[in-house]
């Protein structure tokens, strides 16, 4: 077989392999023009081979990318491969297919520049596998995976049909609202309105008016009737969020609200009915108020039905990466970027971190690195100077404390040695009681040998 | 004839962009009996569907001229009142006049791929003449 024969037969192998394959592969000219189109190309674009020859690449792909951010035109410029890019393309019938995408360079065999040559992966399964996973995480907006959170999760439902009411306690930032939101979403009472009101934000003038309503003329400024949240909720639930900021008068109103199911406006005569499910929250002890006074016992023991602790972020860090995924996918979205996630150094600091302001801090955190970072990986540089800081004040202080016990181990082992193997020889030299050497002996690790240098001493 | 209408077209350097979703510049034009009154180019942000739609139809837009767009943006931009002339290519004065002259449809302006369909029925603007 002659050079030529050989060369005619692995073009027709290559051919071959480049119609069976299930990645789309195109080639362009050096003006951009479709060269060759296989055939799932032509499946995932929804354009056929005839349609796409001679086309410009970026009337057949349709990608987000082709305007500013081509990875075939970064190719021709740099000279060099870009391997899997993330974006998305709209096919034929305007549906948006997530893809992934490798470039390089089209060589003749004397290796002159013919053009580009693009292959794509339609990661559409891949994505909704994502997101059947995803989804044994979440619940309504919320997501973790974390043994406490998903105790949570199991008994919402059976929570949300029961119709009690629900104190939900948890620190500032764990996602009290959204658990709330999510126990409306699934009660049947999910059809009616969602009603939250934060309690701390208004005085208590303000927050009787807004949740009891009021008649015109029941004020200076009443000039007409303005309906309570109480009533707005009628069918629904209303979200009462930092209960424990209420003053002891509002809650003896409140109280009578739970109590007998009816409330008076502001200068009305005659009571409403009340039909809502109550679901308070708050970021304080509320017992620990109740013990001390500031909190009714009654009223406690009356939202207090069904009590859910939302765990705060430090102790379910298990879940940050999830969280981050989530946060990145929201803001890649909204942003029109394209954000692989943290790189390992970030999400170290990250996982250190101790997130006094929770879930809401996280996603804080991710935002300010996405306004710094453009593509790719975030790193370490995108994080807020505050919490890099922290970690290196904090690894520092990890290798003093190390380098420190480096030399109380040497110094113990050397004065062991001077007095060959003695103890309290040892302990005398570094002037030290027997008790506090032993002690450091056990904390540092150190080996003593088995022979005890008293009798020599002697 | 085109009487008075105001309408955007997708624009990436002078031709129409390939993907409205994630375009950055639109060319507003407003066209009064046929012929183009004003025209200017308007830079956007990267937005979801919802706001695109709001921010167009503030801006008094009536017809879409871009390229691909999802079905996401597309839905959003007919509830919006907006009319949206699809998977259009070319140069982007060259796709004004062929509008103006109602020839869009049968000048070969459609991307490769475009099979017409559902939003082909809405398509008022380039309607050939009889």
């Amino acid at each position: 077989m002659t050079t030529e024969e050989t060369y005619i037969k692995s073009s027709n192998v290559t051919e071959i392999i480049l119609e069976s394959i299930s990645e789309g592969v195109f080639t362009v000219d050096e003006k951009w023009r479709i060269t060759s189109f296989n055939r799932a190309a032509e499946k995932i674009t929804g354009v056929s081979r005839q349609e796409a020859i001679g086309k410009y690449c970026w009337d057949v792909f349709r990608s987000n990318m082709c305007e500013r951010d081509c990875a075939l035109r970064r190719t021709m410029k740099l000279k060099k491969s870009i391997i899997d890019t993330s974006t998305y393309i709209v096919n034929s019938q305007q549906r948006r297919i997530p893809v992934v995408v490798c470039t390089s360079l089209l060589k003749d065999k004397n290796g002159r520049i013919l053009g580009g040559v693009e292959t794509f992966r339609d990661m559409t399964l891949v994505e909704e596998l994502k997101k059947e996973l995803d989804a044994r995480h979440q619940v309504g907006d919320m997501i973790s995976a974390s043994p406490n959170m998903k105790k949570i999760f199991s008994i919402l439902p059976q929570v949300a049909e029961s119709g009690s009411s629900v104190l939900i306690e948890g620190e500032t930032g764990t996602g009290k609202e959204l658990l709330a939101r999510a126990i409306h979403d699934l009660s049947l009472r999910r059809k009616n309105r969602f009603v939250p009101i934060n309690c701390a934000a208004l005085p208590d003038t303000l927050l009787e008016s807004e949740l009891f309503g009021y008649k015109a003329g029941a004020f200076t400024d009443a000039k007409k009737d303005k309906t309570g949240l109480f009533l707005a909720a009628k069918g629904g639930s209303i979200f009462l969020d930092e209960i424990g900021e209420i003053s002891p008068a509002f809650q003896v109103r409140l109280l009578r609200v739970l109590q007998d199911q009816v409330f008076r406006p502001l200068g009305a005569i005659k009571d409403e009915k009340t039909d809502m499910r109550i679901i308070a929250a708050t970021n304080k002890n509320l017992q620990d108020l109740v013990n001390n006074g500031s909190f009714r016992e009654d009223l406690f023991y009356r939202i207090n039905v069904v009590c859910l602790s939302l765990p705060p972020l430090r102790e379910r860090k298990e879940d940050i990466p999830l969280l981050i995924e989530h946060f990145i996918r929201k803001n890649n979205l909204l942003r029109e970027k394209k954000i692989n996630g943290f790189s390992q150094e970030a999400l170290a600091i990250l996982m250190s971190y101790d997130f006094p302001g929770n879930i809401r801090e996280l996603e804080n955190i991710v935002e300010h690195a996405f306004v710094l970072c453009r593509e790719g990986q975030i790193t370490p540089h995108c994080l807020p100077e505050k919490i890099v800081g922290l970690t290196r004040i904090l690894e520092t202080s990890l290798s003093v404390d190390g380098t420190i016990k480096a030399m109380e181990a040497k110094a113990i082992r050397e004065a062991l040695e001077h007095n060959h193997n003695n103890r309290l020889a040892a302990a005398r030299e570094l002037g030290m009681h027997k008790s506090t050497f032993f002690r450091k002996i056990k904390k540092l690790g150190i080996d003593l040998p088995k022979k005890n240098g008293r009798s020599k001493l002697k | 004839m085109v009487r008075h209408k105001k309408i955007a077209m997708a624009m990436w350097n002078d031709i129409i962009s390939p993907v409205f979703d994630s375009t950055y510049h639109v060319l507003i034009v407003e066209i009064k009996d046929g012929k183009v009154i004003s025209s200017h180019c308007k830079v956007l942000g990267p937005e979801l569907p919802y706001s695109r739609a709001l921010r167009l139809s503030k801006w008094g837009i009536q017809v879409l001229i871009c390229g691909g767009i999802s079905i996401e943006f597309a839905r959003t931009m007919e509830i919006y009142g907006i009319e949206i002339i699809p998977f259009i290519t070319g140069n982007v004065y060259r796709v004004l006049d062929a509008y103006l002259n109602n020839t869009l449809m049968s000048d070969g302006f459609f991307m490769p791929g475009f099979k017409g369909g559902r939003r082909r029925n809405r398509f008022r603007g380039g309607r050939r003449q009889e």
